[in-house]
């Protein structure tokens, strides 16, 4: 038997298991269905560290090297080393390494992703134009939004909130759920073609 | 207090980025990418103790199948043996699949579309079924690229289109919501509980 | 108007700055209103009887703590108000676990509750959406022992407690899963799910809302200003609105100054080349 319509005979016996469990009450394929969940959790947390090992192999490649800031990969693998080190001896929820994610990691998270404030503002001045019809609709809606979310905009007319309420509860919902369909119809169309074998991307070694 | 500075040093060198990318930066977003990484792992290693190592102890050794399917995974690490990792991945595409087709088509088609259907009897509800139809129809691209398409559907993706540009454009307020809201945050912590201005 | 055409990107962060930083020396304090959505979630948790028994999920990222932690500051601290009910914990994402640990020592110490007995923390579930549906499905499969390692089997409260279905609501703070919350658990068991979500992600959801699988929600900051007013607190939440808002509005007359600046120098191109 091929190598790929073995693995790909597996992929539609579990698929099928799992969808029959979870149509229909059948005890055996409800107790099979939820063995094969706890599996797949169990899959994914062995093979936690391959992502590790691969990402240090293109770091120790780049210090051997000696790539282009090289420096900077050597400074990766001591600090995940040192980290990693106080989280495995301390426990996560130690003081040490309860410092180390309050003082570092919470910061650098919030901040990294603080900086689009200040680019949608530049973009807002630049980027932000009245083209066409389309684009005119997007920014009056958003501006009217914008009012009727905030308290400056509750402060200036009560309308605002009362035209974004209708703007979320009606065309916003409406659209959403069109898109929400749309994209479910296309997921399951997705899983049909790998069902049949048409998309045989997720299998190690081969294309379409 | 110096936790704060750390936290402060941490902030303003991610926020150089502004002015230009500098060393500090790339220091910063160094430490940043390896905390991380090494907080997802540390945590991630703890799970092995209740998820692995618990059953085994109460004598559900069936855990040992999938443990061993999660090291096939470390295959692809030898040449040659790539293709041993096609079992791990087989049944976690398959569990991810059956699991992701059942919940789509019950949660996001057949309740989202009898939900449309059953409060037409109010305006609201006629103005969304109207709107729903309208933008799945705009999403319809194998209709005919040649000839002329009904004029009900060239009408339908017309509304459909409005319809999406309206939900952009609360989109777009909701991410400036929140855009901002992530940078006053930042700036409340400099200036509050590092320099103490407010 | 020429200066206006081309203004430097370096001012539009300074009075981005500006108008953040003047808001919080000098607040004006203007009043936040509770929209319905939120209003639902507080009379939700009102109704809470001793007994009920809470799912409590914490499922977003670091980068959003200031939307999210104000979110559930307000929301838990009224759930951790109810007496009598049993509360069943977990992180559905690993930075979600740094909270969720706060929160529950908090539980245990200011409001003198037992673990094992009062509440149960799973700590961080790895898998994330086939870690939902294994939770729906089989909890003590899924997470055999809580975070300080006591087997689920041994505890008191984990007793009566298998599976999605034994729980009277399900709180979740993060769109990371929400979806899958959804599916796996709010659709299969009938169970009411309350959740707050970041802004950035609050329009995907509103089908869920109008249809009713999702009983109400909090819409990022606003949200959890608005909870705080049914609370009857003046928190970081409501004092953060003056600051967003007029750094919004600051956004809307840049929008609108670009738009100007855009137009008069379209119109000046359209005039020079017909005057050659």
């Amino acid at each position: 038997m091929n190598r790929n319509n073995l693995f790909l005979g597996i992929t539609v016996i579990i698929t099928l298991t799992t969808l029959v469990a979870g149509f229909f009450d059948l005890s055996i394929f409800n107790t099979i269905s939820a063995n094969l969940v706890n599996w797949s959790v169990v899959i994914g947390l062995v093979a936690l560290a391959t992502a590790i090992i691969s990402l240090m192999r293109m770091h120790v490649k780049r210090i051997m090297t000696r790539r282009r800031e090289w420096f900077y990969s050597l400074y990766f693998i001591v600090v995940f080393t040192a980290v990693c080190s106080i989280g495995l001896i301390y426990s996560s929820r130690g003081q040490p390494f309860m410092y180390v994610v309050n003082n570092i990691l919470v910061p650098l998270s919030t901040t990294i992703y603080s900086l689009l404030g200040l680019w949608m503002a530049t973009a807002a001045y630049r980027a932000f134009r009245v083209r066409s019809i389309d684009s005119t609709i997007l920014l009056v809606t958003g501006i009217i939004v914008l009012l009727g979310s905030t308290s400056f905009g509750a402060a200036i007319s009560p309308v605002f909130a009362r035209i974004t309420i209708f703007i979320r509860l009606i065309p916003t919902t409406a659209a959403s759920r069109g898109i929400l369909i749309s994209g479910g119809l296309g997921a399951i169309a997705l899983g049909i073609r790998i069902l049949l074998g048409v998309e045989r991307g997720h299998i190690p070694g081969q294309s379409k | 207090m110096a936790g704060t500075w750390i936290a402060a040093i941490c902030t303003l060198g991610l926020m150089s980025f502004v002015i230009k990318d500098s060393p500090l930066y790339r220091l910063a977003e160094y430490t940043f990418l390896a905390v991380g990484t090494a907080y997802s792992f540390v945590l991630s290693l703890e799970r092995l103790n209740p998820v692995i190592i618990t059953p085994i102890k109460q004598g559900k050794y069936t855990i040992f199948i999938p443990v061993a399917l999660g090291l096939l995974l470390y295959s692809r690490f030898f040449r040659g043996k790539q293709w041993l990792m096609g079992f791990p991945i087989s049944v976690t595409i398959g569990v991810g699949l059956g699991l992701s087709l059942k919940g789509i088509v019950s949660s996001e088609i057949v309740k989202q579309l009898s939900d449309t259907y059953t409060s037409i009897g109010s305006l609201e509800g006629v103005l969304i079924f109207v709107g729903v139809i309208c933008v799945i129809l705009f999403f319809y691209f194998s209709r005919s690229n040649t000839g002329a398409n009904p004029p009900v559907l060239a009408v339908a993706r017309k509304i459909g289109r409005v319809f999406l540009m309206i939900a952009f454009g609360c989109m777009f307020s909701n991410v400036i919501l929140s855009r901002m809201t992530l940078l006053l945050g930042r700036i409340k912590f400099l200036l509050g509980d590092w320099l103490n201005i407010i | 108007m020429k200066y206006l055409i081309n203004i430097d990107h370096r001012i539009i962060y300074i009075l981005v700055i500006i108008s953040i930083t003047l808001p919080l020396i000098a607040p004006l304090n203007l009043p936040v209103d509770a929209s319905e959505e939120v209003t639902k979630i507080y009379q939700k948790i009102d109704s809470l009887m001793p007994g009920d028994t809470v799912l409590l999920l914490i499922s977003y990222a670091a980068q959003n703590e200031v939307e999210m932690k104000s979110q559930s500051d307000s929301v838990i601290s009224h759930l951790f108000s109810k007496e009598g009910i049993k509360i069943v914990s977990a992180a559905l994402v690993e930075s979600g676990n740094i909270y969720l640990n706060q929160y529950m020592s908090s539980y245990a110490s200011e409001y003198q509750k037992e673990a094992g007995r009062d509440f149960v923390n799973l700590g961080f579930v790895y898998g994330g959406e086939v870690a939902v549906a294994n939770l729906a499905n089989d909890i003590h499969q899924a997470a055999p022992a809580d975070s300080d390692g006591n087997l689920l089997a041994d505890l008191e409260m984990m007793k009566n407690i298998k599976d999605g279905s034994d729980f009277d609501l399900v709180i979740n703070f993060g769109a990371t899963q929400l979806w899958s919350i959804v599916r796996y658990i709010t659709d299969v068991y009938n169970v009411d799910l309350v959740s707050g979500i970041e802004a950035v992600f609050a329009i995907r959801f509103l089908p869920y809302y109008v249809s009713g699988q999702l009983d109400g929600y909090l819409n990022g900051l606003v949200g959890a200003a608005g909870y705080e007013s049914l609370i009857g607190i003046r928190g970081p939440a409501s004092k953060h609105m003056d600051p967003l808002s007029s750094s919004s509005m600051l956004i809307i007359v840049l929008i609108i100054v670009g738009n100007i600046s855009y137009l008069v120098e379209k119109r000046q191109k359209f005039s020079d080349r017909s005057a050659r």
